[in-house]
């Protein structure tokens, strides 16, 4: 296990070390002056733009400049935004934490009705449930996020009034924004109406994330089915039906705990795909994250704000498919060999 | 496989795509998907001369109209028309070589590039070979809107540039899924047999390995489709992909928006082309991965 | 793992769907407007931008003297009365006493209004050595381009409570660009206080001023928060909470007031006017509104450098057909730049009908019998003057397809779109110009004067001796009939020059929940919340 988890370690490392690469010279292949792509500030400031010149090492030459840009990084200093002129990293921390609240929410939305739906499906295998749950997984799978989310939008909220259009809360509820994750705030907050506030926020947040956990759901319940069939199809499964164990037992304790290999093992990749969807999805209900963030610095060209917007959502889809490599290995010491082995 | 109904009792061994179609064949979902998908690629050839009308056409006598089936709706407009009196059913046709022509060209091109560097990865050995490997992992990790968006964040928003931006997005996932199935198969007995006889490497590429991967390509080319499709019609969708007034689906869904209390069918109609042909293709991947699935477990 | 996950979610979405408590006092001392863009800066004398000024002038601050619609005259502010003295070349404004700035967390005033803080907010856009003046970007576009920078030549401080504005000759439009939204009184005493800090870009972006709201919190793209402003000198506003819901898309705005997200919203969608009309719920208001769209050719670029292109564009557009489809009516096609509400205004026959023969005709004698490929750039945000100008420019497209013209349809995010425009990398534009305040002057010099086309604000870049010295002319003449005459000749001039092609004048719509009253558009520019309130007894 240990040897596993340094290799894997190390190679997150080098594949970091590759991304900061591609960032760095983005600021090289973005229209206009490196210098400004990097730090926001533009020639038009002629002090403020010679001092950087000199800090980020544009002196001299293009190893002193890369050694530069991952001091700075490491640092914090990620530049200012071309448009607001404001410190980009200081502006991370909430965006981050309203993307993360918004994608685990839908994450577990996506497993908790996902994983039985998938092993209601293999146990109907063949049977019309079987078809109708198959059926219906794989229209949702095949609708692009943003017209389902439209389409929520003018159901839910615009015809029977169940719940706002967008946003994360009222803003007449005055919460400060400390981790950005709404619910979290509203806990530290000192508002009076904290309670009322929490109401207000779930009911902004329910829709969103039933969008956002549509894909991933009908990913998994139709991974889920395929595991449990494989595995029903397996001799020690033959096994303990001839030594006479009840269904359930069957079910519950050899059929599950297996059959959730390839789905704990498909999580990281789930990830991917909610992060993608997770960017429309924001823009659609104007959630302030990092994809909508990201978005908004491409339309206005801010470029210190794309590199950080691209930096923290790679970087968190990689730190989370190591998370789950390292539990899938944990958790099933086989593929360890399988992987060491190659 | 008895499929064979002659006198003479013959048996031969389908070939792999051969032995795909026949198991899809089986299955009237994927029988479905198939003609709806054939029928979008007829709709998307023939639009130019089947559309009655050029999609940018405005007929400032007939705004708003509502579909042929509504009470105030015109058979001539048979999806009834936009804000601007522009055809919705000649619009979703050339919609369609926006949304389903550009995709496929862009999934070949995809294919093409990814395919050579795929096999030539999965035919060299070693440190070479895990290297790339693991960079695939990673870079596939990364989600392929993502990436495009930054390259239109170079290249800025435009038809042209979105096509380069999914076709790069697109190669890594073929060098992956090639690159694999290489290297299951290369060390496989008949490629062994191969080699012993004295075969070249370009010999046993393509005509000893190459047709026994062809159904892994097929479905992922499946899978590569409907990837640009949803992707360019996304970045239609955010402002960032073919810009207006080009009926692409995703464009013509976020511009209905502003509309879309008034005139609902003009947010339905794209939205539907777009589904119907992302579902016709999710259909005939998935179960060509089913069949896959079954001839490798038969065998 | 899997079973507790099961259980929190399952509680989570119980909870969602349960009966949602609101707590009235929130909602009932609070007010939310959604605004259709983000402000550049909270300082008006930096921007043109009518979101701008929507979010900062009536809010945060306010002016020497106020300009009274109703009654057309000029009512005392932070000025209690002014006379003119020399022949209209000096200005004397008493000072109010007893005006308290925002008390915020970040400045804690010591003191009240005075002339000192006339002096610094004048000072800073007036003296180029001043402190300020270079800070945040220092253009001050509506000074630069109304001419007012040159017209003031000096402020002087008579006593605490006495300001005089001497003038460089005598200016018809002086009271009225100083009561414009543009010239807001500042904070002397926190200006002061920053440069001690070193930090002085501060002044604008977490501003203090004495307007009946105070500036709490602006998170770019999703909200401006501000609180009533507690020793407001004049009456106190009655909402405590006033929010600004940053909402660019048109269609969402109108969705988030009928769906009660938003209870007031600005430029709603004229096509679906009707539709919200019939909701009893919500109360469409219009005023009018002293605008123009207009479409304008970039005169440095070729081949709109010359003027027989320009004629030939002018006559390939439908523009009777855009009203009908962008405004659905609700607007007059407009005959030039000065609108049918203007005293200057007098009806002139259309010199440019749509006849795309003649256009053709006209690009052949220009040299292009095949046509040109040319850019038009669409603002990506609604305005009072174009509800939309994506579908203008799509309108436009396909007319100039008719006359062997491609055009590709070019914009971007708002801020980044004017900065754009202002360095001129546009071949034209659809844009247009709400007044700033009632003088006919205000329509020509800040849109298509030399002044205008050096800050960027002509969107025409066209800069024409012959048109500036027409416009002096006209500013000097103090005889109405004498000028509304020499505005005509102007009329003439721009018509048979054609740098833009006016395009329309409309009226200027805004939508709230029947549960709001008093919120006020004032007919040059802005929006006022003071009087806003909401009527207690309606259900919610």
């Amino acid at each position: 296990m240990l040897r596993y988890s340094l290799r894997r370690i190390v190679l997150l490392i080098v594949t970091l070390w590759l991304l900061s690469l591609l960032i760095f010279s983005l600021n090289y292949w973005y229209p206009g002056n490196a210098v400004t792509n990097m730090t926001g500030i533009s020639a038009s400031n002629p002090l403020a733009y010679q001092e950087v010149y000199v800090a980020r090492g544009f002196e001299d030459g293009i190893v002193t400049q890369y050694g530069e840009f991952i001091r700075h990084l490491l640092q914090g200093d990620w530049g200012l935004s071309l448009v607001t002129q404001q410190p980009v990293f200081a502006e991370i921390k909430p965006l981050l934490g309203a993307t993360i609240e918004l994608g685990l929410l839908a994450m577990f939305l996506a497993m908790v009705l996902g994983i039985p739906l998938g092993v209601y499906a293999a146990v109907q295998q063949r049977g019309p449930m079987d078809r109708i749950v198959m059926g219906v997984s794989l229209s949702a799978y095949s609708i692009p996020v943003f017209w389902l989310a439209q389409l929520f939008i003018l159901l839910f909220a615009v015809k029977l009034g169940w719940s706002p259009i967008s946003g994360q809360i009222n803003p007449l509820y005055a919460i400060e924004t400390q981790t950005g994750s709404i619910l979290i705030d509203i806990w530290l907050s000192d508002s009076q109406f904290k309670t009322a506030a929490f109401y207000d926020a779930l009911n902004h947040l329910w829709v969103p994330v039933i969008v956002l956990a549509m894909m991933p759901l009908t990913m998994l319940i139709r991974i889920m089915r395929n595991a449990v069939l494989d595995v029903l199809q397996q001799n020690y499964i033959k096994a303990a039906r001839a030594r006479g164990l009840s269904d359930s037992t069957i079910m519950f304790r050899h059929t599950l705990p297996n059959a959730m290999q390839p789905v704990v093992r498909q999580l990281g990749l789930q990830f991917s795909v909610l992060m993608t969807n997770i960017v429309i999805t924001e823009v659609i209900f104007n959630w302030p994250g990092l994809g909508s963030w990201l978005v908004k610095s491409i339309y206005e060209r801010d470029f210190p704000v794309i590199q950080a917007g691209l930096l923290i959502l790679a970087s968190l889809i990689l730190l989370v498919n190591l998370f789950v490599d390292l539990l899938h290995a944990w958790r099933y010491p086989q593929v360890r060999k399988e992987i060491d082995a190659e | 496989m008895q499929n064979n109904r002659s006198i003479y009792y013959q048996y031969r061994e389908p070939s792999p795509l051969r032995s795909l179609w026949l198991h899809m064949n089986t299955n009237p979902f994927a029988v479905a998907a198939f003609y709806i998908f054939s029928f979008m690629l007829l709709a998307m050839i023939l639009s130019p001369i089947i559309a009655p009308y050029s999609p940018d056409a405005q007929f400032s006598d007939a705004i708003s109209q509502p579909p042929a089936w509504h009470d105030d709706g015109e058979i001539r407009f048979l999806f009834g028309t936009d804000d601007l009196g522009r055809d919705l059913l000649s619009r979703v046709l050339s919609g369609a070589v926006y949304s389903l022509g550009y995709p496929l060209m862009a999934t070949a091109a995809a294919a093409f590039i990814g395919i050579a560097i795929g096999a030539w990865a999965g035919m060299s050995r070693g440190v070479q070979s895990s290297t790339l490997n693991h960079l695939l992992d990673v870079v596939l990790s990364i989600p392929s809107l993502l990436l495009a968006l930054i390259i239109i964040a170079i290249l800025g928003p435009a038809l042209h540039t979105v096509m380069i931006a999914i076709t790069i997005v697109l190669i890594p996932q073929f060098i992956h899924s090639v690159h694999n199935a290489f290297y299951e198969e290369r060390n496989k007995e008949y490629v062994i047999a191969s080699k012993l006889n004295g075969s070249s490497r370009w010999y046993i590429l393509t005509r000893v390995i190459f047709p026994n991967i062809t159904s892994v390509v097929v479905m992922q080319v499946t899978f590569a489709l409907s990837t640009a499709i949803l992707d360019i019609a996304a970045l239609g969708f955010l402002g960032l992909g073919v810009q207006a007034p080009a009926p692409e689906w995703g464009t013509m869904l976020a511009r209905s928006l502003d509309q879309v209390y008034l005139l609902p069918w003009t947010m339905v109609l794209p939205g539907l082309a777009l589904f119907l042909t992302v579902l016709s293709i999710n259909v005939l991947g998935d179960s060509l991965r089913a069949a896959i699935q079954e001839r490798i477990r038969g065998s | 793992m899997f079973k507790q996950l099961m259980v929190a979610s399952g509680t989570l979405l119980l909870a969602a769907c349960g009966p949602v408590q609101t707590d009235s006092e929130v909602y009932q001392d609070g007010l939310v407007y959604c605004s259709e863009g983000n402000p550049e800066i909270f300082n008006p004398q930096l921007v043109t931008s009518g979101t701008t000024v929507d979010a900062t002038s009536a809010q945060l601050y306010d002016r020497l003297l106020d300009y009274d619609a109703k009654q057309q005259q000029f009512v005392p502010a932070l000025a209690r009365g002014w006379q003119s003295f020399d022949d209209g070349r000096r200005y004397r404004f008493n000072l109010r006493k007893d005006v308290n700035f925002h008390h915020t967390d970040w400045f804690t005033p010591t003191r009240t209004f005075n002339a000192d803080d006339v002096l610094f907010s004048f000072q800073r856009w007036l003296n180029e050595q001043h402190p300020y003046y270079p800070v945040n970007g220092g253009r001050y576009p509506f000074f630069r381009s109304s001419g007012l920078i040159r017209l003031i030549e000096h402020v002087e401080k008579i006593d605490d409570y006495t300001v005089d504005f001497h003038l460089a000759q005598s200016d018809s439009s002086f009271l009225a660009n100083v009561a414009t939204d543009f010239a807001v009184i500042l904070s002397e005493e926190y200006g002061q206080q920053l440069i001690a800090a070193g930090n002085p870009e501060q002044i604008d972006r977490l501003p203090v001023g004495t307007g009946p709201f105070a500036f709490e919190l602006f998170r770019k793209d999703f909200v401006i928060r501000y609180s009533a402003h507690k020793d407001y000198w004049r009456e106190q506003p009655e909402i405590k909470t006033l929010v600004y819901v940053i909402t660019p898309n048109a269609n969402k705005r109108m969705l988030k007031l009928l769906t009660g997200e938003c209870d007031v919203i600005p430029y709603p969608l004229v096509n679906e006017l009707s539709q919200l009309d019939q909701d009893a719920q919500i109360e469409v208001g219009s005023s009018v509104s002293p605008n123009v769209s207009f479409w304008a050719f970039n005169t440095k670029q070729p081949p709109f450098d010359n003027v027989i292109v320009r004629r030939a564009l002018a006559h390939a557009i439908n523009r009777p057909a855009i009203i009908q489809t962008i405004y659905s009516g609700n607007a007059r096609l407009a005959t030039g730049m000065l609108p049918e509400t203007s005293w200057a205004y007098s009806p002139v026959q259309q010199t440019y009908p749509y006849d795309p023969a003649k256009a053709r005709e006209l690009l052949a004698e220009a040299g292009f019998p095949n046509g040109f490929s040319m850019d038009i750039w669409a603002m990506p945000v609604q305005r009072a003057y174009n509800p939309n100008a994506q579908r203008m420019a799509e309108l436009i497209q396909s007319d100039l397809a008719q006359v062997g013209v491609q055009a590709n349809i070019v914009s971007y995010e708002w801020n980044t779109f004017r900065q754009r425009l202002v360095e001129g990398e546009h071949d034209s534009v659809l844009i247009g110009w709400v007044a700033d305040n009632a003088d006919p002057d205000n329509f020509f010099r800040p849109t298509l004067s030399c002044a205008a086309a050096r800050s960027g604000n002509n969107r025409a870049q066209w800069c024409n001796p012959e048109f500036d010295r027409l416009l002096i002319e006209a500013i000097a003449e103090s005889d109405l009939d004498q000028r509304k005459h020499l505005y005509q000749a102007i009329e003439d001039f721009v018509m048979q020059q054609a740098p833009l092609v006016p395009i329309a004048n409309s009226l200027r719509f805004q939508a709230h929940r029947d549960d709001v009253e008093g919120v006020e558009l004032p007919p040059y520019g802005g929006i006022n919340f003071r009087y806003a309130r909401r009527i207690k007894d309606a259900p919610l």
